[in-house]
Order: structure tokens, then sequence, then C-alpha cells
């Protein structure tokens, strides 16, 4: 629960960068309502406008923190064991593959693409990283740097075709999927598959830090925080724009850190905390301080929106489908590293379990517009959680693959059709 | 400031083709210091294409660019931005999804540098456009953070407006800028008009409005018809029925 509220706060202060911070939840409402239509003193449109529109602005991720919430109160009535430190650990292990390309998904997605080649991007890249390493028995990391710099090589090609055809990029990245699965296949030995058990690969899924190295990262993650929330407020002040203290730093800080120390106290209870959600939660961090603070980032929801002004505002608009496309490629190809480290080796069954559509549906459900210009990288962790905590649940319960199947497509289906109701909205 | 008679902005034979259609065919026309023109004619007869040739957006592809006596090349927006041209789009080109300061400073962001975390400078920014907006007495926009696909048309227009204005132009090209207003802001547009002209900036203006913007603020009118400059007026010489017989092609003989 920690966790959601850590990225719940994160995702609000990221987002709210206003220099009359609303105070408190209703002073959101009333802020967001008297934006909705500037110009008269009244709002007097239906509340189901106005609901729709807190929907798509402050309140987009109070529905999906709402349905984790009571995805675990169900689950754990069916199954106590559900909320068991042991389960979560696990449940945590579990997102991080999927939530990994989706976190590619999202720059694809902000700037209105689709690239429906990450699963088989993360397939051959985790291919090439066995080859490397245990045909050619080079050293591990240099398996997972050429994964991911293979990946990112692809995604550049993808991003560099489609920037210059403009051909549909489902389709293109579609035919992409289907010429990786064949070169994924050329590439496994005779056997079918790679085993990497007893290799240092496996320790990237396997490793959980000591506690108190899990503690010392937690500080460190919070001071870090910190010293971004204060830099905002120093900045502000140095503007004379109105801001405090305790609402710009004080209040976001001391939320993260509270969550950030329930994780920590829950997984301290299983094994520790994992590596491998430490380094998805550091990539999340990094990507959203690039989404939300640098200039490239910003184009990427500004091209989203309006890929011809970004182009007349003097920006190159190929540029940024071409960066796009190469940190969906780069992700994506971790992803599929972190995914062989935990499934311990590749098969040519990697990137064919639906991958794909569970990445696509995360990202959607953390809520990330699939119309481009409307998102976050925290969507990737919060999606990715929470379908997670869905099939995980279903496991325990013992719900056969038909099931969870059925679920996923219903959930991709109401997540996409959501998502087309806010943001096809009347002006 | 010193030599008045050369043009700021000189148009010699400027070309356009898209495909089979010849949309500019030579067109030629000075642009003088501290000077409006309107460019007026029909729907098709090139004044958007010849608009986003000389900002670059859609360069064109025959004739040449004099900018103060010196031949120029305007490939890219970034040729006519460094140069001083600065462009308000029919369109706007407003994105809806991000907020009045990020649309101010689309392109032209201030950073941190490298060493700095290549860090946006939000607060920076966000002081410069309250100037601005203060500047040009845009007083409706509630608060900076709202994006702008939840602003009125004006306000959208102001956003557009301002954020040429920050880069201090020489020359401002209006795409139809009344098009989408009503009355009241019409008339905030002509006067912007004339504020920009006394700041000694140069104007190029396509509208339609003939009685209340072009024939009322505009120095010079030159005429577009298929393309071609049909005619070409000076104000003191000009009245609607020439003009809109120019535009038509009724006009027996154009001056110039």
């Amino acid at each position: 629960m920690a966790t959601l509220w850590f990225v719940f706060w994160k995702l609000k202060q990221q987002r709210a960068y206003k220099i009359r911070a609303a105070r408190t939840w209703e002073g959101t409402v009333a802020q967001a309502a008297s934006q909705a239509n500037v110009g008269t003193m009244r709002d007097e449109r239906s509340l189901g406008a106005r609901l729709v529109d807190a929907l798509a602005g402050d309140f987009r991720y109070a529905p999906v923190l709402l349905a984790i919430v009571l995805i675990f109160i169900f689950f754990a009535f069916q199954n106590i064991a559900y909320i068991s430190p042991r389960n979560i650990s696990n449940m945590v292990l579990q997102t991080v593959v999927v939530g990994t390309i989706a976190l590619g998904m999202v720059p694809i997605l902000l700037i209105a693409e689709i690239d429906l080649a990450v699963a088989a991007i993360g397939a051959t890249a985790a291919t090439l990283m066995c080859v490397v390493v245990v045909d050619l028995g080079m050293a591990s990391w240099l398996g997972v740097l050429s994964a991911v710099a293979f990946g990112a090589f692809i995604g550049v090609l993808q991003g560099a075709w489609i920037a210059r055809t403009r051909a549909p990029a489902f389709l293109i990245t579609f035919g992409v999927s289907l010429a990786l699965a064949g070169l994924q296949l050329s590439m496994l030995p005779e056997t079918g598959q790679y085993n990497i058990m007893g290799t240092p690969l496996t320790l990237l899924v396997g490793t959980f830090l000591p506690r108190t190295f899990g503690w010392l990262l937690a500080i460190v993650a919070i001071a870090a925080f910190a010293v971004l929330r204060w830099l905002h407020y120093r900045d502000a002040r140095k503007a004379g724009l109105d801001v405090s203290l305790a609402n710009h730093v004080g209040l976001p800080v001391g939320l993260a850190a509270a969550a950030l120390c329930g994780i920590v106290v829950v997984l301290s209870m299983h094994k520790g905390v994992p590596l491998a959600g430490v380094i998805f939660i550091g990539l999340t961090a990094i990507f959203s301080y690039f989404t939300s603070s640098t200039r490239y980032g910003l184009y990427l929801y500004a091209v989203g929106s309006n890929a011809s002004a970004v182009a007349r505002a003097g920006v190159s608009v190929n540029r940024i489908r071409l960066m796009a496309f190469a940190l969906c490629g780069a992700f994506a190809a971790f992803g599929g590293v972190l995914g062989a480290s935990r499934l311990l080796g590749v098969s040519a069954q990697s990137g064919a379990g639906g991958e794909l559509l569970l990445a696509i549906t995360a990202a959607v459900v953390g809520g990330t517009s699939l119309f481009g210009g409307r998102g976050s990288p925290w969507s990737a962790v919060i999606g990715a959680f929470a379908i997670t905590a869905i099939s995980n649940g279903m496991d325990l319960i013992g719900y056969g693959t038909e099931v969870k199947l059925a679920t996923q497509g219903a959930l991709l289906v109401a997540a996409t059709s959501i998502d087309a109701l806010v943001t096809r909205r009347p002006a | 400031m010193a030599d008045t008679e050369t043009p700021v902005l000189e148009l010699r034979g400027i070309s356009k083709r898209f495909g089979g259609i010849t949309a500019l065919d030579g067109v030629s026309f000075q642009l003088k210091r501290d000077e409006i023109v309107a460019l007026v004619g029909d729907n098709g007869a090139g004044k958007s294409t010849l608009i986003k040739a000389i900002s670059g957006s859609v360069p064109a592809d025959g004739g040449e660019f004099l900018f103060e006596g010196n031949k120029v090349d305007i490939n890219t927006p970034v040729d006519a931005r460094a140069l001083g041209i600065e462009t308000v789009y029919q369109d706007l080109a407003v994105c809806d999804n991000l907020n009045t300061v990020q649309n101010l400073f689309l392109g032209q962001e201030l950073t941190s540098g490298l060493m700095g975390g290549a860090r946006l400078r939000k607060a920076a920014m966000e002081k410069r456009a309250r100037e601005v907006l203060k500047d040009f007495q845009v007083t409706t926009i509630r608060s900076l953070a709202t994006p702008a696909g939840r602003l009125s048309g004006g306000q959208r227009q102001a956003i557009a407006i301002c954020r040429c204005m920050l880069r201090n132009p020489k020359v401002v090209l209006l795409d139809e800028p009344t098009a989408a207003l009503g009355v009241a802001q019409r008339q905030q547009v002509i006067e912007l008009l004339r504020r920009l002209r006394s700041e000694h900036r140069s104007i190029i203006v396509i509208s339609h409005d003939l009685n209340d913007l072009v024939l009322e603020v505009a120095d010079r009118i030159v005429v577009l018809r298929l393309g071609q400059k049909a005619a070409e007026f000076n104000r003191a010489d000009a009245d609607a029925g020439k003009v809109i017989a120019a535009i038509t092609g009724i006009a027996r003989h154009a001056p110039h």
C-alpha cells in the first residue's frame, strides 16, 4: 500500500507546478473546476462533464489507485496469503518485467505512436545476451549492455523509418516484430533454449539487498527527492512566486518518505528489497525527471499534441520521434533481460506470452493516453502493479489460463475505452 | 535606424510549387521599416503559402529574400527566427496539453545547462511570461498552469502573439489574426498592429477584413491572385472597390 502512496504523491508533485498549489484536496477540486471554465464565473456544466474533466486532470490516478486498493481487499479476503510479505515481494518482481517494457511504451504513447515490437525486441535482445554470455563466454555486464544497445538500435531503425515514411507505426512495428521473432529463432541453439542458470545473469532478479543497505538506499532516495523539491522551491522564490516551504517541499517529501519506509518495512520482512525493484524505480525516477524537467521531455508531450506546431517552433520533430523509439527499444530490451533473468533463460516462447499487450495495458491503465500528449513514466509503475496484482491473485486462487486471458483482454478494452472517453471529451 | 531607405525585407520572384500546382509564381514586394503591409487575395491566391515561405516552415523553391539589403536563405523556421522574423500562424500553433508558460517558450525554453542537470528553469520562464502577458494587457488567463486546450480562442491567440514578442522580432507575420475573433477582440488586434509599428517593427498581415483592418491600418496593400502579385496600393490610393476589383481580377489596370 505504501508503494501506492509514494507513487501517487510523486505523480501529484510532478504534475503540479503551480504557484498557488492547492492547500487541500478540496482546494484542488475547486481549482480544477474554476480552470475548466475560464471566463465565466460559474461552472454551469453537468456534474458528469466536470467529473470527466477531473479524471482527465488532477484526479487521473485516483481510479487506478482505488482499483488497486479494491483488488488487494478482494484477494486478501479470498486468501490471506495474498498480502503476505512473501507474496508482495513476489508481486514486485513480477511487476518489474512488464513495468520496464511499459516504461518504454510511455514515450511512444506520448508522441501518439505505438510500438508493437516491444515484446519481440525484449526476447531477441535477451537471446543476444545469452549468445554473448553463454556461447561467447563474455562477461555478464557486456551481455546486458549489448542487449540494451541492440534494443536501442532497433528502436532507432524503426523510428527513422516511421519518421521518414510516415507509414502507420502499428503495421511497421508489427512487421518488425515478426522479423525479430524469426531472427530470435535463428539465434537459438538446436535445443530451442538457452539456460543461464549458474551465470551471474540470474543475480539481476535474484538479488535482495541486505536490510541495512535497503534502508540506506531509501534514505538516499528521499534525500535526492528533497533536494529536487528544494531546488524547485528556491527557483520559484527567486522568481518572486508565491510558494510555501511546507507545501512545496515538506509535505511531498514527508509523504514520499513515509511511503518508501512502508515499502522497505514490508519487503524487509521477507528477503529484503529486491535489486530489480530498485533498478526499476531508479529508471522510472530518472525517466520521470527527463519527461517533466527537461526540454526534450517536454517535446514528447508537445509532439503528441501538435507536431506541426513543434516543427514551426524550430524543433526537429523527427529527432523527437527517433528519440522516443530509441528509448522504447532500450527499455524493451532491458525488460527482456529482466524476464530472462527471472525465468533463468530464454526460449522460443520468450516474448510470446502476452508481454506486448500487458505492457500497453499497463501504461494505459496507469493513465498514459493512447491518443498522445498525456501520461507519465509513473503510469507504467502503477499500471504494471495493478495488472500484476490481478494476475497474481488469480494464480493464488487457482483460476485457469482461460480466465486470466479473458480478464486481461477485458482490462485492455476497458482501459482503452475509458482513455478514449476522457480524451475525446467535448471542449 | 540610420538607413531608412533599405527595405527590412524584400522578396524577389518568390515561387513555390506543390507537385503540378503552382502556388506562388514570382511574387516580389518590399517591406519597409515601420510599415504594415496587408496581404489580401481570394482563397487559394497563395497568401498563406507566401507567409509560410517567409517564415521558413514551407520553404520557397524559387526566388530570393533580401533582409536589410543582404541576400539570405530561409529554409527552416530557425533561419527566419535568427533573422528576427516571427510568425503568428492562423491555427496559432498552440499545443492544447501544454500550459501557457510552456506554450510561450516552446522551442526556446530556458534551461540550466548540462552541468545543472539540463533542468527547465520553470520559475524563471513563468516570471518572464507574466511580464510579457502584463505588457500586452492579457489579464484574462487566470492560472498559467491551465492547459491551453481549456482556454478561449482570444486567450490562445494572445499566447501565440506573446510568444512572438518574447524574441523581440524586427518583422512580424500574422496570418488572419482576426478571423476567429469577436468585435472587441478584433479591435484589440488592430490596436496591437499599431503598437507594434510604433515600436519600429515591420508587419505583414493577411486579412479578409478589408474595411476594419486592411484599409484602416495598412500602409500598403499587396493583392495576390492565383499565386501572382495582382496589384499593390498605397493606402492613400486604395479604396474597397479598387482592392476588391484587384482581388477578383476585374481590375483593368493596376498601379505598379
